[in-house]
């Protein structure tokens, strides 16, 4: 599978998150740019099939499939907790981090081009590729 | 004791209290246990001791439906059957295996996983198997490295293998023939069976070899154990007092004939490299994991038994597909083949060190029960093999549902590796589209025969009883996996064996 640099920047941690969107131009808070960036599956696939993901989950989820609608989605959970540009990047991690872990746990997650994702990052995929 | 069955006069008279027709693991199994008792026991081989074309070819036959190996090649045709082949894969069944599951049709033993734990138990000694120990942990404690990729084991559960090639047939080979009570017959080929007049009793089967001598075997009891193929074609064929063959009456010998689907489905990727120990197998190894689906989540999901092994992708995708490997009528020119395909392909494994990229990624390979179905079946064709014997047909069917739980299986898995964090899962392309139920090229079996016999309560369900006796003739019965009502996950020889030695135990009753 090929890899391509972003990626392994983005194990690297926040600042290098940020790479791929420097170029993008529609998403700069880092807020956006976490929402946006589906971390676990970043670390294993290359952009354009992060891209691809989100693209499915787009012809899936129509009514889901807009910049805002997606951002209202991934900055909310279901226990009602928010998360806004305020908040700390490390909490927005840990946020995203914990409704991705829940999703998993009660099998709250979809088949993306063969991949089984939570509905959380399948969320961050098509914000992707939305945003890119 | 040993005798040539092509050395004796023509239609000479063996007499003993047991006969057990079939030297493979589960023939042999049954009289190594009898050895030092009172009783004399009859052991037929179809056979000698080394592989001969000519036997072999005894077992061919035509194949429909799903794409199969070549029946002549699928199992061996000697003394140890077909452990003089086999890899030595060895597990359990689970509980669930034995239950009635409402959406599975057709399954439900009439025993229970606990009736077999002690001969559980005793196969592992036939087997030379490690410590009967099928608790993960237990091994980690003799090796440490053996780590989870596991968060917990509510969904996904680690089902621990293990691993001893015996080969029956040289193993055993000395026990048996210098075994007073035990009279091996070589060349000893199963070809008719004469019941008494209301065909409630076997008296005496007849035996033949390529000489052109026959002869005949009376005795007390009477146990066959040649294998689900071999099985379901000599009821069948023994047609001349019950017009549907011995057994019969109920239209279930042959039905049910199932496999296990062994097919590449998944790739399992990592966020750094593992060489996942508790799942890695090699040659020589003792044992590994494969990840299993627990009880409660089968249930939940409706889904069949099956598992997932782990082979590096870099090396899985160097193998070809077994069922392409395996496409000649000679078995062992398919086994070196295969061997070939694995020993090269697993050198860059071997080599590799722990942080190598080659651990970042595995392929998950499936081993799942299929569904038992009737229309899966063994026939009679119309030609003969070479001893007047009708060859064997199989239309070997799969349904959805097998399908349905293999997408499944993986969605758990990939959750639950998910929660791990250690990576995420990739099912294959041809799981993508759920209302697909079409079958890869590439869908192969394990070679294992088994539920043509199958063991039920209910006549009108089944062939054998609980104690594996066929249902209406009081002294038949059948030994192996065609006894079996339900697939399982693992590979079939263990509970064979423990089957087996239940059956032995059974007739000594008797006696």
């Amino acid at each position: 599978m090929k890899r391509r640099n972003f990626i392994a920047l983005t194990t690297l941690g926040a600042a290098a998150v940020s790479i791929p969107f420097l170029n993008c131009g529609t998403t700069t808070t880092a807020l956006e740019k976490k929402l946006a960036l589906p971390q676990a599956l970043s670390r294993i696939t290359d952009e354009n099939s992060i891209i691809a993901i989100g693209k499915a989950y787009g012809n899936i989820h129509a009514e889901e499939y807009a910049v805002k609608t997606l951002e209202q989605q991934l900055q909310k959970n279901s226990q009602g907790a928010l998360v806004a540009d305020n908040t700390a990047e490390k909490d927005i991690d840990t946020f995203l981090e914990k409704n991705i872990y829940n999703d998993l746990d009660h099998g709250n997650t979809i088949v993306l081009n063969g991949w089984v994702l939570s509905i959380t990052e399948a969320r961050q995929c098509a914000l992707f590729s939305l945003t890119r | 004791m040993h005798i040539d069955a092509r050395e004796l006069p023509a239609n000479s008279i063996i007499e003993g209290d047991v006969c057990i027709v079939g030297a493979g693991a589960a023939g042999i199994s049954i009289a190594l246990d009898w050895i030092g008792s009172d009783h004399k026991v009859i052991l037929l081989e179809g056979g000698g001791f080394e592989y001969d074309d000519k036997v072999q070819d005894l077992y061919a036959g035509k194949t429909t439906g799903q794409h199969y190996f070549p029946l002549k090649s699928a199992r061996l045709h000697y003394f140890g059957g077909t452990t003089g082949h086999w890899a030595g894969f060895c597990s359990t069944f689970d509980e669930i295996d034995f239950e009635k599951r409402d959406w599975i049709p057709h399954s439900g033993w009439p025993i229970k996983r606990a009736d077999l734990d002690p001969f559980y138990k005793r196969a592992h000694t036939n087997v030379e198997l490690g410590p009967y120990e099928y608790d993960w942990k237990y091994w980690q404690q003799q090796d440490p490295q053996l780590q989870s990729v596991l968060k917990d084991e509510s969904v996904v559960w680690n089902k621990v293998w293990q691993f001893n090639n015996t080969r029956f047939g040289t193993k055993y080979r000395d026990a048996i023939v210098n075994a007073k009570n035990v009279h091996l017959y070589t060349y000893a080929n199963l070809v008719d069976i004469t019941a008494n007049e209301n065909v409630s009793a076997i008296k005496q089967v007849t035996v033949k070899n390529y000489t052109g001598k026959q002869h005949t075997v009376k005795a007390k009891h009477f146990i066959l154990a040649c294998c689900s193929v071999q099985n379901a074609r000599i009821l069948l064929s023994a047609n001349k007092q019950a017009p549907k063959g011995l057994g019969n009456d109920h239209d279930n010998v042959g039905r049910y004939f199932m496999e296990h689907l062994e097919i590449k489905s998944a790739e399992l990727w990592l966020s750094r490299p593992d060489p996942l120990k508790l799942y890695a197998w090699d040659f020589g190894k003792k044992m590994r994991c494969e990840l299993a689906i627990t009880k409660e989540q089968q249930a939940k999901n409706k889904i069949l038994n099956g598992t997932a092994s782990l082979i590096p992708l870099s090396m899985a995708k160097k193998v070809k597909p077994i069922i392409d490997v395996w496409n000649s009528d000679n078995p062992q020119k398919n086994n070196d083949k295969m061997m070939e395909e694995y020993s090269d392909a697993g050198k860059e494994v071997r080599n590799a060190k722990a942080d190598d990229k080659i651990f970042r990624s595995y392929e998950l390979f499936t081993r799942i029960e299929q569904a038992p179905n009737p229309d899966s079946r063994i026939t009679l064709d119309k030609e003969k093999d070479a001893l007047g014997m009708p060859r064997a047909n199989l239309h070997w069917v799969l349904t959805p549902l097998e399908k349905h739980s293999i997408r499944k299986i993986y969605e758990l898995i990939g959750q639950q590796i998910g929660k791990s964090g250690a990576g995420r899962v990739k099912l294959m392309e041809y799981l993508w589209d759920e209302k697909d139920t079409a079958w890869p090229a590439f869908t192969g079996g394990g070679w294992h025969h088994m539920g043509t016999t199958r063991m039920s309560d209910d006549p009108a369900s089944g062939v054998v009883d609980a104690n594996c006796k066929v249902h209406g003739i009081a002294n038949l019965h059948i030994a192996g996996a065609s006894c079996y009502a339900t697939a399982a996950a693992p590979n079939p020889t263990l509970t064979v064996i423990a089957l087996s030695l239940r059956l032995s135990d059974h007739l000594k009753k008797l006696l």
